[in-house]
């Protein structure tokens, strides 16, 4: 049984730091073909542009950096550094908006935030999953909450997401009135896992999330194309979470865990 | 079931733990943010019989017969807000006007906490619709707000017919000079860009209306479209002369004060149109997208169906949107850019529009003519992308659709379209007066 929950517990720290690399390729990437970051220094803190292009490429590199080493020796400093940037990252994309529903970013991008720091509680208290499951567990409710919101808003690339997914694999012309009727049903949906992952969090509740992580992640490739592949790569812990959620929920199920048995 | 029991347990974290409190509170941080819009009807009672201010028209669909004219009122909403109107002077004598219309739309322009940190004066927007106008006519209008009355305005109705006329265009008037903040004043290129406006409007009277690309402040908070409406006050032509506006709307105007303070008119709304909508003016037809809803459904079929009927009918027809298809600054594989390019584009090609403005890049550049992706002769020619006073990028001159003839440079412009029956010629303008660029554009059919 020892040697099987140590197993358990590699392949979730595996899944993870996949996930913070992953996630990490995908943020170097979006970075250097320009973000919010460049604007910020351009426009508001009035640097030469020259110069905000080479600060924006300098956190992508720091960013890449920081995913590699986590991924081959995860420690304190650079797990945490990780966590401030991608939350500054956030928080810049909030505070310069020009994209719908800016003002949701730091909750939308709330499970990738705080990744890092679920591997870190991991790693610092071995055998004991309950911190790293607890926020893990609440940034995945709340990015998946926040989606749902979007959704049930009518977010207008969710629209072009179905319209497209529906016209390239499906053939079928959809009308926009269609696709926002279903677009209410997703967002619903989102919403009620959000809250059942925290209430009741069984394992298809798991399954669904990776599932539809995956799904929602991929779809921006299923719209523009091959090369919109940094897209999924920054939500990879959308879909890898839930499945390292559900690997520890099992383990604390069959070593029982404290976090278990009341 | 243990499985049934699996839940959450606080008990477990330990007081001295510092994380878990950390990014709760950054959550409680991000929805108190998230929440901060409020609808303030705050009133100084300090500030009395503040007149009528912002003046402006609003085009879109019919301008030959139709006319959104709007104003602010500061501190109080008033009662009655009105419109005088005549197509001739009557020296602002409200009783002397022909006409009078109230104003279909009033209300509280929303305010929001950094709105309130800034100080920005609460406002109240009015838009009253004019009707069954004549074409191509003079008129002469005041605004009042309870007995609170404006100057003499003036402006012309666009033709039916015809192509004898002139239109400016620019976009992207956010920020504005080095070391001002976003919410402050002043803006000094964007000051200086209005001038320019004007200069251009008092030299050339058969200038009829001013497209705007988009992008006005960095939000449309009250705090930014305060400053932007304040500044363009200074497009006042000679004999109080106002330019109307043919609006769209950009990726940095996205909350509810567009809406508040752009009212387009009835039509919009009642045909489902959401701010993307077809301007005729004579012969010559000016689509306005909206790259920010949706890009492939309603708009899309839309675009279609308008881009057919108006090539069959118009001698020129031209796209202003503001996300560019091809950007000159920006990395052109991103979504927003190839989302356009991919879906739009194709369209414009098969209905061989004349010209696509666009903005979003701050920058000047005109495209070598673009079909099928590659230069091509018979293509379409894409300019902008606004400098309407936004401070000016540098373009990565490497692209292939910014070699000779095309070109792009960090320099504040506004364009002048000229019309005619045989050309549209296409003039971009500094700041100064200089003229950066001009070409022409020769007829895809002849009628």
């Amino acid at each position: 049984m020892e040697a099987l929950q140590f197993d358990r517990e590699n392949l979730i720290v595996w899944i993870l730091k996949s996930a913070i690399l992953l996630q990490c390729i995908g943020i170097f990437f979006i970075l250097l073909s320009g973000s919010s970051v460049e604007s910020l220094f351009f426009l508001e803190f009035d640097l030469d542009q020259s110069y905000s292009k080479f600060v924006e490429n300098s956190i992508a590199f720091v960013v890449l950096f920081l995913g590699f080493t986590i991924f081959i020796q995860p420690k304190t400093l650079t797990l945490i550094l990780l966590f401030l940037l991608i939350f500054i990252i956030s928080w810049i994309t909030q505070k310069q908006g020009g994209i719908p529903f800016a003002n949701w970013s730091i909750p939308a991008h709330a499970l990738r935030i705080v990744t890092p720091i679920g591997l870190l509680l991991l790693i610092k208290n071995s055998h004991d999953f309950s911190k790293a499951y607890t926020i893990l567990i609440l940034g995945l409710a709340v990015t998946f909450f926040t989606h749902g919101i979007e959704a049930l808003s009518l977010h207008p690339r969710f629209i072009d997401y179905l319209l497209v997914f529906s016209n390239k694999f499906l053939s079928y012309n959809l009308q926009q009135s269609m696709a926002e009727l279903i677009l209410k049903i997703i967002g619903c949906l989102d919403i009620i896992m959000a809250i059942l992952v925290i209430v009741q969090p069984k394992p298809g509740i798991f399954i669904w999330m990776a599932y539809w992580g995956f799904v929602t992640a991929s779809v921006r490739m299923v719209e523009l194309g091959w090369n919109m592949y940094p897209e999924l790569l920054v939500r990879a812990s959308h879909f890898l979470i839930p499945v390292s959620l559900l690997i520890i929920r099992n383990l604390t199920v069959y070593s029982k865990h404290p976090l278990l048995i009341k | 079931m243990p499985g049934l029991s699996f839940k959450l347990n606080f008990k477990h974290i330990k007081s001295s733990f510092l994380p878990i409190p950390l990014v709760v509170s950054s959550i409680c941080f991000v929805i108190y943010s998230c929440n901060s819009k409020e609808y303030s009807e705050y009133i100084n009672p300090n500030h009395l019989d503040v007149p009528p201010r912002h003046i402006r028209i609003i085009w879109s669909e019919n301008p030959s017969s139709k006319a959104v004219i709007s104003w602010t009122t500061l501190f109080k909403k008033g009662v009655n807000h009105t419109v005088y109107y005549d197509t001739v002077s009557r020296g602002g004598y409200k009783e002397s006007y022909q006409f009078s219309i109230k104003a279909n739309l009033n209300g509280p322009i929303s305010l929001n906490n950094e709105d309130r940190k800034w100080g920005v004066y609460p406002g109240f927007f009015h838009h009253a619709e004019l009707e069954n106008l004549i074409p191509k006519t003079d008129y002469y209008f005041i605004v009042e707000t309870d007995n609170n009355i404006s100057l003499e305005f003036n402006f012309k109705t666009a033709p039916i017919n015809g192509t004898n006329f002139k239109i400016l265009w620019g976009g992207d008037s956010r920020m504005g000079s080095s070391g001002v903040n976003e919410s402050s004043t002043p803006h000094l290129d964007r000051q200086m860009m209005n001038q320019r406006i004007k200069v251009l409007l008092d030299q050339d009277p058969e200038i009829l209306a001013f497209i705007h690309g988009a992008d006005y402040g960095s939000t449309a908070d009250w705090r930014h479209l305060y400053w932007w409406f304040q500044d363009h006050q200074i497009i006042v032509g000679k004999e109080r002369r106002l330019l109307p506006l043919i609006i769209s709307r950009g990726n940095h105007d996205m909350q509810i004060g567009f809406d508040e303070n752009f009212w387009a008119g009835k039509d919009l709304k009642s045909k489902g149109l959401d701010y993307y909508f077809n301007t005729q003016i004579g012969n010559v037809s000016i689509v306005t997208l909206n790259t920010e809803i949706s890009v492939t459904g309603k708009q899309m079929e839309w675009l279609n169906e308008t881009l057919s009927d108006s090539r069959s009918k118009m001698k020129w027809v031209i796209t202003n949107y503001h996300r560019p298809a091809y950007p000159a600054v920006k990395d052109p594989e991103k979504a927003e850019f190839k989302r356009i390019r991919e879906n739009w584009v194709p369209i414009f090609e098969k209905h061989n529009i004349d010209l696509a403005m666009e903005s979003d890049g701050h920058i000047l550049k005109r495209t070598v003519p673009i079909r099928d992706g590659k230069p091509d002769s018979g293509g379409i020619v894409y300019i902008g992308e606004g400098g309407l006073g936004v401070p000016q990028r540098v373009a990565d001159s490497t692209r292939w659709y910014i070699q000779p003839p095309g070109f792009a440079m960090s320099a504040h412009n506004v364009h002048k379209l000229t019309f005619a029956e045989d050309s549209i010629f296409i003039q971009a303008f500094g700041m100064r007066g200089e003229i950066l660029d001009k070409f022409s554009v020769k007829p895809r059919i002849i009628k």
